[in-house]
């Protein structure tokens, strides 16, 4: 039996002798049970994610909605869903990194030898580059630090922070408030040498409470800023920030945003 | 399977007797119409599709004096007769109840991942942590694509946890059901 029929069985557009059928097979024929819940499992993914006609949606509303159990289940789905893509994403992130080095040599591997004698001179350069790069690096950290510790203290005035002109604004929308599916993105090229972020919080958040906000590239953490007081506004509550253009290079960020009595909220964003 | 105080043994004999002139097998046939309404009852979202399907049974035990056993009609059929009335009274006491999705679902444009609360998610992960390594694995992975590419990835999870498709779905379904208990509970002490 073709999967639309089973679809439209359950969605109740099936005629009753046609339904009864299907009913008494999955009584008789186990195999035939369980896909029939595959249909099922693909129907409510594709209501969560939106795909369903305007027709199906309304009638999977009415007609398939229609006891607790089946409520919970599209409900534990949608659950299931986001636990399982968001930690695809997390991994898939701090991965590509080890998979670009991994196919890098996997490339050197079936090329000739002289490439790969060309590869070995290339690792000796990286080596003493390296090196050089650490002899200078205490600098490079301390100005990394008086730099965090720079933008620290101006993000601590929330009046600075809402008052500068002509920067170029983010606003980051938690996901599950978001309208549309891809994530917030700077322009690098475009930007300001100060970034304001604007980072929407949910309804109920409490805005007497102070939050953290960590800013990772990859698994790298490129900023941090503790004690921010979000700032009511006629939408949503929000923390403000600016943040210099420098520490964006690009790649795929997330922002962690934390308090001590709320559990977490991600937001991601991309710098082109 | 739990019996009514009202089936007399009598009647289950005579049931026995209409599925099979062996006892054997017509306990076997039993089990397997059981496991037929369990798996209607569950088809059709109802909770406790069990109960159900044992309230069924002991509907057509006890009815089975009146029943006409002549005819070739497959048990089934009898069977799904007396289920799809269970099944409307089952519905008549969900409306009684308010049937509605959680707001927190009811955005304009669904779009994945959907709204959930954070309560939620942390629950989720708590509850996942209980089940054994073989189904938190397999519960996870089987969520992690979505479209097309979803599609390919379940028939390659099949082939790796060595079941077909279909016992793929049954298990997913299944732990699912373990899930929602946890994650029941869970949520309602965070909330307090």
């Amino acid at each position: 039996m073709p999967d639309l029929s089973l679809q439209k069985y359950l969605l109740g557009t099936l005629s009753k002798d046609k339904s009864t059928e299907i009913e008494l097979r999955v009584m008789e024929d186990e195999d035939f049970a369980a896909e029939l819940l595959g249909v099922e499992e693909d129907l409510i993914e594709a209501f969560l994610s939106g795909e369903l006609s305007e027709e199906d949606e309304a009638r999977f509303r009415t007609d398939y909605l229609i006891t607790n159990e089946r409520i919970k289940n599209v409900e534990m789905t949608g659950l299931l869903l986001r636990h399982s893509l968001e930690n695809v994403k997390l991994a898939e992130v701090s991965h590509s990194r080890t998979d670009e080095s991994s196919s890098v040599l996997q490339w050197f591997s079936l090329r000739m030898p002289g490439l790969r004698l060309a590869a070995a001179s290339l690792a000796v350069i990286a080596v003493v580059v390296t090196s050089l790069w650490f002899l200078s690096r205490p600098q490079a950290d301390n100005e990394l630090i008086a730099l965090q510790n720079r933008y620290e203290r101006l993000n601590q005035d929330p009046s600075a922070v809402s008052d500068a002109k002509g920067l170029s604004e983010i606003t980051l929308v938690p996901e599950t408030l978001r309208s549309a599916p891809s994530n917030a993105a700077l322009t690098s090229r475009e930007l300001t040498e100060d970034i304001r972020f604007q980072i929407a919080l949910r309804p109920q958040t409490d805005t007497s409470a102070s939050y953290d906000v960590t800013i990772y590239r990859d698994t790298t953490v490129v900023f941090r800023q503790s004690n921010i007081t979000p700032l009511s506004t006629s939408v949503l509550p929000e923390l403000r920030l600016i943040l210099p253009r420098q520490i964006f290079t690009s790649g795929n960020y997330r922002a962690v945003v934390t308090n001590s009595t709320a559990s977490e909220t991600v937001y991601y964003f991309t710098v082109k | 399977m739990r019996f009514n105080s009202e089936v007399t043994k009598e009647n289950f004999d005579r049931l026995l007797d209409w599925l099979s002139d062996d006892r054997g097998e017509a306990g076997v046939r039993f089990e397997k119409i059981r496991d037929g309404l369990i798996r209607f009852f569950r088809i059709k979202g109802c909770h406790e599709p069990e109960t159900l399907a044992d309230e069924t049974m002991n509907r057509v035990i006890r009815r089975i004096n009146g029943l006409d056993l002549t005819t070739n009609a497959r048990p089934a059929t009898i069977f799904y007769g007396f289920a799809s009335n269970v099944f409307l009274e089952y519905c008549r006491s969900e409306k009684k109840r308010t049937l509605q999705l959680s707001e927190e679902f009811e955005v304009e444009s669904p779009t994945v991942p959907v709204a959930t609360t954070d309560v939620a998610v942390e629950c989720l992960r708590e509850c996942l942590s209980n089940l054994n390594n073989l189904d938190g694995d397999l519960i996870i992975e089987y969520y992690s694509q979505e479209r097309q590419s979803k599609i390919n990835m379940r028939r390659q999870l099949a082939v790796q946890y060595d079941m077909t498709i279909g016992t793929l779905h049954t298990r997913i379904h299944r732990i699912k059901r373990i899930l929602r208990p946890c994650l029941e509970e869970c949520t309602r002490k965070e909330r307090l």
